[in-house]
């Protein structure tokens, strides 16, 4: 496949595939988001609709699972996330596809990241911002998905970074369905993963330590076929960093085991669990030797991708030996 | 015996290995095969030829010494050289379609990146969906469970290797057809090497672990023969022909070929590698035998009974082939304890062959060019029998040392030692459809003992604790490589873009034995979301997957995403059956509703034969719609949706009524509605303002009785709320449609209410009066 114009004007800042990756919607500082569609029959990227989205620079670009319908959220530096609901009775590349269902404006400061809760979790999303608060709105009403409630919000630092500074936040979800409710927040250069509780309230149940300077990216894995979970972050300090989260219930059985029986219904004991979490450095990997700009896991997570200031991109697999080595290299500098 | 012409003429051409039979060479020579992957029409080979050198195309890493790919042409990277940038990649569900991006000044562009040995030729998977066939058809003979204790039937494990080493047979046969079909088309010549290079190591495990147990073949010796010789002279295609076109062209009346150190070198590396036919060849176009007869008869007829032994070497038995060796070894040795009259050298030189021949190791490792040479020297003449495998091996890499740089080398030495484990990370890089399914055609013959099964618990690799959750973990060592091959690689089919490797992915995972049956039913099910779904037979088999897993919580997903992709498509019914089969009752409610409003705000019955068919719920009326028949009406209407939309279908019979003027029981019908308990707030103010206002109230011709004007004022008591955004933009819906109301009505709720109250006093007075 050929590299293609996105038609972008300014940065690009965030791609997102839908679910089953056939669209994928960009966002960039032009303040316009984009969706394009995949040609199976060309297999190249088709531009499907374009509009103008915020009023500064957008960039976090998210789709919802399709149960929810076709949604996609997006994140600005203008302090608001928008939600936009696909209108297939307009042309595609109309400018008018794309309806735009609620604008979530409680944001003192810059947005950096918003991120839909899997599917399993109800409508969910969560962002983040300049202002330090993470930020958790539900879509109470399934049938109006113009009404979003701000339900939880969590204040990650004491104090706002200073605007002098460079600052970076982003989350990540854990997409398993048989644990409970988890995210992972990147707060300049702390790693914290949060976890709802049985009083409904997030809190900070673990840390992914080691960074030294900011995280610019981090990915939960999907854990299909695993009973752990994992983390990889991609920081300043050009490390990626690969971490496995093991949950553990007070009588010593796996969460994984428990969840055996969660099957049918997965919502009947999820409140009487409460594991705890042992997290470990799994890997580090220095490969980069420079700043790592995102990480991102394939679909069964079994394959992590890197990408770096050195202009390489870089795709880890776990081997049977269970390290993950670097499988190859992507060249991005003439 | 491979390679051979049939016609063994004069011809140099006999000399060859007949290369037009080694299907694998062609396309390489004449440059049909491009160096391009079906789906990167523009990758590297591209930017080779515009751009730069093979080394630049091959440069490697310089941490991990992997090669390293070009995103894409090396003039169209984002990044000048020596520039750093913010480049960013998403890994996308389908491992063909990644995308990286610069966020950096004038670089709007998408790169769009394929996994590396992602291959999307159709072919492949062809091989891929044979290769599970052949493993499906196993049986029970997938898992390796001999026992060795206790009663033993002898049957059984006669068929288990029967079956498994078929199986094995059949592999490889599908790697040689798949090859076969690519050589013509467009593929990356990495590519087609790799799958050589598998080719040749399966070729060489075949051999040695999966012919010779064959029970109850008798020509399992022969099969070994040859496949031992089809390997060797697979690996390399030498002595190529242009060794050989050389060795000849040095022929010449003063010093003819046979008295060069090359022809004999030559002649003895094709006697090594088994090529008979060609040896004998060689030696007719030498003339040798013409010049010998004239000058020397026992040399002569040393040579002429080589030939006549070469041309019936024994594949059939051992007792076959001790006699042939028998007689070697007293041609060898008559020849030497005989007087000739050719020259020292020519002598030493028939000598040397007639050595080799019988079996003499020096000679077989002097005249070896590589260590598989020697090897199969070894096994064609010294003592054809695997028990000497590891010794051969061993003098034959201590001769000519194993090329680490190849492929396959390493790996055929660690088959010919017994150490298949080692092979499978490698045959993995080169193909990992090949790799899975050998390595599980291993398993099953027990050829892979589990490396982490017989050690301490405290290994590093491994917490302690992970022994509990063994079962539960299908990537965990713990399964054998074998078993993680199998998984990882079923994983991999999920993200290629195609359905058809879906019914593999979900078969290889439940074939596993060694992981319990909730893990897999957790993994399927996470899986089957994923399942790119397309026509009614792929909805049919995931529901008929999740049937046998019995997966609900897929099932209900299922539903809700179709619920909403015929949402998409206007297929409001269709997407309200869904919704009901997702338990999704909610959007079940929720979607009736709004059927039933869009036909309050149009003033009539919606134009859609389905939702009419259910609403009248008459077959005679069905049959007049030509379309709906019950069947599908069956199919379509669920219990929850014959509740849901129950207040629609009292809405269609008050239109019909107000059509044939039937205002009494109309107006039953409307109030009916009204006084609904679980009618929503808005809804009330809709059904008032657009219907019960301009027909009954505003008509003063038209009586309601007491008890009605008493429900309709308890409906509006209970449900109007002139503070409702939702009653207020009903309010306005309905005032858009019908300009005039707004001057009785007013444009606020209040002042409705006010007027219909006005109006309900004045029904209540008409009754009275």
């Amino acid at each position: 496949m050929r590299p293609f114009d996105s038609g972008h004007e300014d940065l690009i800042h965030d791609v997102a595939y839908d679910f089953y990756g056939r669209f994928v919607a960009t966002c960039s500082s032009d303040q316009h988001i984009k969706v394009f569609k995949l040609d199976k029959e060309t297999t190249k990227w088709e531009l499907s609709d374009s509009w103008k989205a915020h009023n500064s620079s957008i960039v976090s670009i998210d789709w919802a699972s399709p149960e929810y319908g076709r949604i996609i959220a997006s994140a600005s530096y203008d302090k608001t996330v928008k939600i936009w609901e696909e209108n297939p009775d307009q042309e595609e590349n109309s400018g008018r596809r794309w309806n735009k269902l609620c604008t979530l404006n409680d944001s003192n400061g810059s947005l950096y990241s918003v991120k839909f809760a899997p599917s399993h979790l109800g409508l969910r999303l969560a962002c983040i911002g300049n202002d330090g608060i993470l930020r958790i709105y539900d879509a109470l009403e399934p049938s109006d998905l113009r009404s979003w409630t701000l339900t939880t919000e969590i204040k990650t630092l004491q104090t706002p970074p200073a605007n002098n500074l460079q600052s970076d936040f982003c989350l990540s979800w854990c997409p398993s369905r048989f644990s409970t409710e988890k995210l992972a927040v990147c707060v300049l250069d702390q790693a914290l993963i949060y976890q709802r509780g049985k009083d409904n309230k997030f809190q900070i149940i673990g840390k992914l330590l080691g960074h030294k300077g900011l995280v610019r990216s981090i990915s939960w894995a999907p854990s299909i076929g695993r009973w752990y979970q994992l983390i990889a972050t991609g920081c300043k300090d050009g490390k990626v960093r690969i971490y496995k989260l093991t949950e553990r219930l007070a009588n010593g059985e796996s969460a994984s085991e428990s969840s055996n029986n969660m099957l049918d219904d997965f919502a009947q004991d999820k409140e009487s669990l409460e594991p705890s979490l042992e997290i470990e450095l799994l890997s580090e990997h220095d490969d980069h030797k420079s700043e790592v700009w995102s990480v991102s896991w394939n679909l069964t997570g079994t394959i992590l991708s890197s990408a770096g200031e050195d202009g390489k991109v870089r795709l880890w697999k776990s081997t049977y030996s269970n390290e993950f080595k670097c499988m190859s290299v992507i060249n991005a500098q003439q | 015996m491979i390679n051979q012409d049939s016609t063994m003429d004069q011809d140099s051409n006999g000399l060859l290995m007949d290369v037009d039979n080694m299907d694998f060479l062609d396309g390489l020579d004449n440059g049909s095969v491009n160096t391009k992957n079906e789906n990167s029409d523009d990758s590297l080979d591209e930017s080779l030829s515009i751009n730069g050198s093979e080394e630049e195309l091959y440069q490697r890493d310089s941490i991990t010494g992997e090669l390293v790919m070009n995103l894409t042409k090396k003039y169209d990277l984002p990044l000048k050289k020596g520039d750093n940038g913010k480049l960013k990649f998403k890994l996308s569900n389908l491992g063909a379609y990644n995308l990286a991006y610069v966020t950096g000044k004038e670089n709007e562009k998408l790169y769009p990146v394929s996994i590396p040995n992602m291959d999307n030729n159709k072919q492949y998977y062809k091989y891929i969906t044979k290769s599970f066939q052949i493993y499906q058809e196993l049986g029970e003979h997938r898992s390796y469970d001999i026992p060795t204790i206790g009663v033993i039937n002898s049957t059984y494990q006669k068929e288990h290797i029967a079956s498994v080493n078929l199986a094995m047979e059949a592999i490889f046969s599908e790697l040689e057809y798949f090859l076969n079909e690519i050589k013509d088309e467009k593929i990356s010549i990495d590519r087609y090497m790799n799958l050589e290079d598998s080719m040749i190591i399966l070729q060489c495990l075949k051999a040695i672990h999966f012919t010779l147990d064959t029970p109850d073949e008798e020509k399992k010796r022969e099969n070994f023969i040859i496949g031992l010789i089809e390997w060797v002279n697979r690996s390399d295609g030498e002595p190529n022909s242009d060794y050989i076109s050389r060795v000849f062209s040095t022929d010449n009346l003063e010093k003819p070929v046979f008295q060069t150190n090359l022809f004999w070198t030559l002649l003895n590396q094709l006697l090594l590698r088994g090529l008979f036919e060609q040896a004998i060849g060689c030696i007719e176009k030498s003339r040798i035998l013409a010049i010998l007869k004239d000058i020397c008869q026992v040399s002569y007829n040393a040579l002429s009974d080589l030939i006549a032994l070469l041309n019936r070497y024994p594949v059939d038995s051992d007792e076959s082939f001790r006699e042939w060796k028998a007689m070697v070894l007293e041609l060898s040795q008559t020849f030497s304890n005989s007087e000739t009259n050719v020259s020292g050298e020519l002598r030493d030189y028939i000598e040397d062959t007639l050595l080799l021949v019988s079996g003499d190791r020096f000679k077989i490792l002097n005249y070896s060019k590589t260590w598989y040479e020697s090897f199969c020297g070894f096994i064609l003449y010294y003592i054809p029998t695997l028990e000497l495998a590891d010794e051969y091996l061993k003098l034959s890499v201590e001769r000519n040392a194993i090329d680490i740089t190849s492929n396959w080398e390493e790996c055929c030495a660690s088959i010919i030692k017994g150490n298949i484990y080692s092979i499978f990370p490698v045959l993995e890089s080169l193909d990992n459809c090949t790799a899975t399914f050998t390595a599980a055609i291993c398993e099953a013959k027990g050829l892979l003992g589990n490396l982490y099964a017989n050690e301490d618990e405290d290994i590093d690799l491994m917490s302690q604790h992970e022994d509990d959750n063994v079962l539960s973990d299908l990537l965990s060592q713990k399964n054998g490589i074998a078993y993680y091959m199998i998984y990882n690689f079923a994983f991999e089919l999920c993200s290629y873009d195609n359905k058809d490797l879906w019914p593999v992915a979900i078969g290889l995972i439940t074939f596993v034995p060694v992981v319990n049956s909730s893990t897999k039913r957790m993994t399927i099910s996470e899986l089957l979301q994923h399942y790119p779904y397309q026509t009614n037979d792929d909805i049919e088999w995931l529901l008929s997957v999740c049937a046998q897993w019995k997966l609900p919580y897929v099932i209900k997903s299922l539903f809700t995403k179709l619920g909403n992709s015929m949402m998409y498509e206007g297929k409001t019914i269709e997407a309200i059956t869904n919704f009901s089969r997702a338990s999704r009752f909610d959007l079940v409610k929720q979607y009736s509703w709004t059927l039933f409003e869009a036909s309050i705000i149009t003033g009539k019955p919606l134009e859609d034969e389905v939702l009419t068919a259910i609403v009248q719920g008459n077959e005679n009326t069905l049959g007049e719609t030509g379309i709906v028949t019950q069947d599908i009406l069956n199919s379509l209407v669920t219990n929850a949706m014959k509740q849901t939309l129950s207040p629609y279908a009292v809405l269609f019979r008050f239109y019909k009524e107000v059509e044939e003027q039937n205002w009494s029981i109309a107006l039953e019908l409307l109030i009916e509605l009204i006084t609904f308990k679980h009618l929503p707030d808005h809804y009330l103010v809709l059904l008032i303002t657009k219907f019960l206002y301009p027909i009954f109230l505003q008509d003063n011709s038209k009586l309601i009785s007491e008890s009605k004007v008493i429900d309709i004022i308890e409906a509006i008591e209970l449900k109007w709320d002139s503070n409702n955004e939702k009653s207020q933009n009903s309010f306005d819906v309905v005032l858009e449609a019908d300009k005039t109301l707004e001057k009785t009505l007013g444009d606020s709720l209040d002042d409705a209410l006010r007027e219909i109250r006005s109006k309900l006093n004045y029904k209540l007075c008409q009754e009275f009066m």
